[in-house]
């Protein structure tokens, strides 16, 4: 695994907890300088197409998106479908990171071309080891075409 | 409400069988009197004939004396050829006069009096015509006393034939009578008759759309009830979705923050506060079991329920297999599997039950030397019977009520882990295949599951 990756990761996630344990999960295996977490859909959309708060930050397309399924004002799978109908971000993985294993949102997140889907372990430890495994192998080893991130 | 309407049925039923009572009752009684009307208009025209008849014969004789007194006159014989006629046709006539009134006595007596008469008649006009022929009138007044007789008996005749044709004119009347009496008699029956018989239908056909319109209020009711078991259903589905959702994230946080604590902070604590937080980590995980046995419990109530062919011996396998997989087993456990009956249910649920009694069977075996797991099936009256038998540690009967309860435990968990959820799921998936779970045991000494399922599906 290499040391230090810089790599950009947009993080929607709306319970404290939950985000900070998938940051330390993250960093665990050295992904740690460029974690954006916003606290909903809208914050996540906003990032993605430079409005609002983000109106002004630097022109960069993270290289992995991890939604929280149930968020207020803007859902996971709102964030989703913006993601993957829009010529600009359809290219960027978005793995989902939820506690719902219901069947429907399942089918609904694959249906709208989502790239993995991930419940979320209650155990911690079950819960370190699977968010990191997804967060190498998307945000390492998979190959992204150049224009992105 | 129930008592009301098998009431209001039997009114029903009552009508329709007054009014068909009351229609036969009409076809049995015009029948009857049209036959009677055809045979008496028969009777009718028989007395016409036979007072038609006897006018013929009456006309006969009278022309058989016109000719015998023409002959007395002239002596030709030739005068006498109406009274052979007469004399020839009067027994066949008077035969079959007979033959006409030969059921009516009355009649009869009538006809042998008329016979006696015709024939003595004609013995007088006989008498004259011979004494003539023989000349044997010695004068004016010999003839005039035997046309005389001979007159005399043709009056005799005359007022017997009256008499007789008054007879039956007066029986003629009677009989007209009569059929006027059973004529308005039959009207009556077929007007007020039909009219009940209408009206008993009307009755019966009202009684019956208020029954229908009744039964279309229950239905929408029942309908409104399905809508709303529907509606509570969606609430439970969406009650259960957030409880995986909402429920496990803050025991998510407990774990893991209980977890990071101990890797932050391991060399500030001690063993007390290490063993404090094994603690909080073991409950958060306690509760993590019992709210997906929950979850579960509530899954298989309302999951849709296939109805398939179930090969439970390739089921059975399944699970056994996928059992020793998960769990490590005791190391001499024995597993009996004998032959089993297919049945029809739903696979996915089917093998959930499978799954829970074999794990339990296995699990309170577990502290036994020779841990022994058996299952066998049988068919009786329409339903085939699984039983699973181990040799594990049993249960106290007493407390049989409780087995199948949510959350009722009847070991301690540091005896046997589980949340106590298992036996409700599996008897809400053999209730909703319509069948019977129970079970028997012995302390110490083993335990026997056995559940019921329908042959065919219900």
């Amino acid at each position: 695994m290499p040391n230090s990756q810089l790599v950009h990761i947009l993080l929607a996630e709306d319970s404290e907890t939950d985000a900070e344990m998938t940051m330390r999960a993250l960093r665990k295996i050295n992904l740690k300088n460029e974690i954006v977490w916003v606290k909903n859909g809208q914050a996540a959309l906003d990032y993605l197409f430079y409005e609002g708060e983000f109106v002004d930050r630097p022109k960069r397309v993270p290289r992995l998106v991890l939604l929280d399924l149930k968020m207020p004002k803007v859902d996971g799978i709102e964030v989703l479908q913006k993601i993957k109908t829009t010529a600009s971000t359809k290219q960027i993985p978005v793995v989902m990171l939820t506690s719902s294993a219901e069947e429907q949102d399942i089918v609904r997140s694959y249906e709208l071309g989502v790239n993995s889907y991930l419940v979320k372990p209650v155990e911690f430890d079950r819960f370190v080891e699977e968010v990191s495994k997804v967060g190498c192998y998307w945000a390492i080893l998979n190959k992204i075409p150049s224009t992105l991130g | 409400m129930l008592v009301l309407k098998t009431r209001k049925d039997m009114l029903i039923s009552a009508a329709i069988v007054l009014a068909f009572i009351l229609l036969i009752v009409i076809s049995v009684i015009t029948y009857t009197r049209t036959s009677q009307f055809l045979l008496s208009s028969r009777w009718v025209d028989h007395t016409y004939t036979v007072l038609s008849q006897i006018n013929l014969l009456l006309s006969e004789l009278k022309d058989a004396e016109t000719s015998q007194r023409g002959f007395l006159l002239t002596n030709d014989e030739k005068f006498l050829e109406p009274y052979n006629r007469a004399v020839a046709s009067l027994p066949s006539a008077i035969q079959r006069l007979k033959f006409l009134t030969k059921d009516n006595f009355d009649q009869q007596d009538d006809i042998a009096l008329f016979e006696e008469l015709a024939n003595r008649k004609l013995l007088f006009l006989q008498q004259a015509i011979n004494m003539q022929r023989r000349h044997a009138f010695k004068s004016d007044e010999d003839v005039l006393k035997t046309l005389q007789g001979g007159q005399n008996t043709m009056d005799e005749l005359r007022a017997h034939i009256q008499n007789m044709s008054l007879r039956e004119e007066l029986l003629l009347s009677q009989r007209t009578d009569m059929e006027k009496k059973h004529a308005v008699s039959t009207r009556r029956w077929i007007l007020f008759g039909n009219l009940g018989a209408i009206f008993l239908i009307l009755v019966s056909y009202f009684l019956l759309s208020q029954q229908i319109s009744q039964r279309i209020i229950a239905q929408r009711r029942a309908e409104k009830t399905a809508l709303q078991l529907e509606i509570t259903n969606k609430e439970l589905e969406s009650f259960s979705y957030s409880v995986s959702h909402d429920l496990r994230s803050p025991l998510r946080a407990i774990d893991g923050y209980s977890r990071m604590f101990e890797e932050d902070y391991a060399d500030k604590v001690d063993d007390e506060g290490k063993r404090m937080l094994s603690v909080v980590r073991d409950n958060s995980k306690k509760m993590r079991m019992l709210i997906d046995d929950l979850l579960d419990f509530a899954r298989t109530g309302r999951k849709e329920m296939a109805r398939d062919e179930i090969n439970m011996n390739q089921l059975v396998d399944e699970v056994w297999l996928e059992l020793l997989s998960a769990e490590q087993p005791h190391p001499t456990l024995q597993f009996y599997k004998h032959h089993l009956y297919p049945v029809w249910g739903d696979q996915v649920l089917l093998k959930q039950l499978l799954s829970n009694l074999l794990s339990n069977a296995v699990k309170y075996s577990s502290t036994q030397e020779q841990p022994k797991v058996e299952i066998t099936s049988q068919q009786k009256d329409g339903e085939v019977i699984y039983q699973i038998h181990d040799n594990g540690v049993g249960f106290d009967m007493r407390y049989y009520k409780k087995l199948f309860g949510v959350f009722q435990r009847l070991h301690s968990a540091e005896e046997f882990s589980g949340t106590g959820v298992g036996l409700a799921i599996v008897q809400r998936i053999i209730l909703r295949h319509k069948g019977r779970v129970w079970a028997q045991s012995e302390l110490g000494v083993g335990s026997t599951f056995s559940f019921s399922l329908p042959v065919k599906g219900v």
